[in-house]
């Protein structure tokens, strides 16, 4: 479960970087338009917030590069580490409010939006849920197994 | 019809809330897992306020949740595009069209993509609907956020039960 998991995260994952596999296999030029619109519903693209990659950028800004670089992360970890079983929500609260408290920041000019900040809250907040969907994972697992 | 109404609650509010430009901004990717958690809550309150949900119950809410959001999310913009005849997909042209310079590809290449993005713009300017636009919307809307409904449903399982664990302990 844990392969099957990893892989298909590192699909998604790689999907943020299409710019770079261009400059591999140009053909993908193709695909760009749909899956540019693919990462459209899940992040407001805004390109002053997106991440510079040579001289093209990620598809997801700052923010969601961090939270799915923090899954894709804890899913390869995941893959030599026993899973850990998340009783306590208070990690799951302190994440969320470090993203919350960044987004509310920026938005009412507080301080300004800076990539690096928000990148290291969307790691955080990532690799948090990664860590509670993968114990709810096993937990239906084990369930689905035993009825 | 009762069991499916937290569903449909949820993914009506995150269908809308996709749509809406400046909340779009805020709250990113979390709009549908946080849909399949309220989707989640508002089952367990209306149906068993005492007893535990188990996580298929919040996997399939969760994916319900992703497909009512995905239903009314594309349907509000398939409407909402053919009335103004504008959306994203236009204003991102510029950008596209400046990506693909940068990149190592035959201008013949290049011409092509951009004739094939140029079509679906002129289609939406002209009569409000692009086959290649809705057919992709439709699509990314239903795999992505049946797969975040899923996601959120599970987390929210987690959270709530973990909730209930601390709360009898």
């Amino acid at each position: 479960m844990d392969w099957m998991l990893f892989l298909l995260i590192t699909i998604w994952y790689s999907g943020i970087f299409i710019y770079l596999f261009m400059l591999i296999f140009p053909s993908l030029v193709y695909a760009y338009p749909v899956v540019n619109n693919l990462y459209s519903l899940v992040c407001h693209q805004n390109s002053e917030k997106l991440i510079s990659l040579y001289d093209g950028k990620t598809l997801v800004c700052a923010r969601c590069t961090g939270i799915y670089s923090g899954v894709f992360l804890l899913s390869l970890i995941s893959l030599f580490k026993n899973s850990i079983d998340m009783k306590s929500k208070n990690l799951f609260y302190i994440s969320l409010f470090v993203v919350i408290f960044d987004v509310l920041m920026t938005t009412f000019k507080l301080y300004n939006y800076s990539k690096t900040i928000a990148f290291s809250t969307g790691i955080f907040f990532g690799g948090v849920m990664f860590l509670y969907f993968r114990s709810a994972l096993n937990k239906l697992f084990i369930k689905t197994e035993l009825n | 019809m009762k069991k499916y109404l937290p569903s449909i609650v949820s993914g009506f509010g995150a269908g809308v809330l996709q749509i809406v430009p400046i909340l779009k901004g805020l709250a990113c990717c979390l709009i549908v897992p946080a849909a399949a958690y309220a989707a989640v809550l508002l089952h367990k309150k209306s149906n068993h306020p005492t007893t535990k949900i188990d996580y298929k119950t919040g996997l399939v809410i969760g994916l319900l949740t992703g497909v009512f959001a995905a239903l009314f999310g594309s349907s509000f913009e398939i409407i909402i595009t053919f009335i103004t005849k504008q959306n994203d997909v236009m204003g991102s042209f510029g950008q596209i069209q400046q990506m693909l310079s940068t990149l190592p590809i035959t201008p013949a290449l290049r011409q092509e993509v951009l004739d094939m993005i140029a079509g679906v713009n002129n289609d939406i300017a002209m009569y409000g609907f692009s086959t290649l636009y809705t057919v992709s919307i439709i699509m990314n809307n239903f795999i992505v956020n049946t797969i975040f409904g899923m996601v959120g449903g599970l987390v929210a399982v987690k959270i709530i039960d973990s909730k209930e664990n601390r709360d009898m302990e």
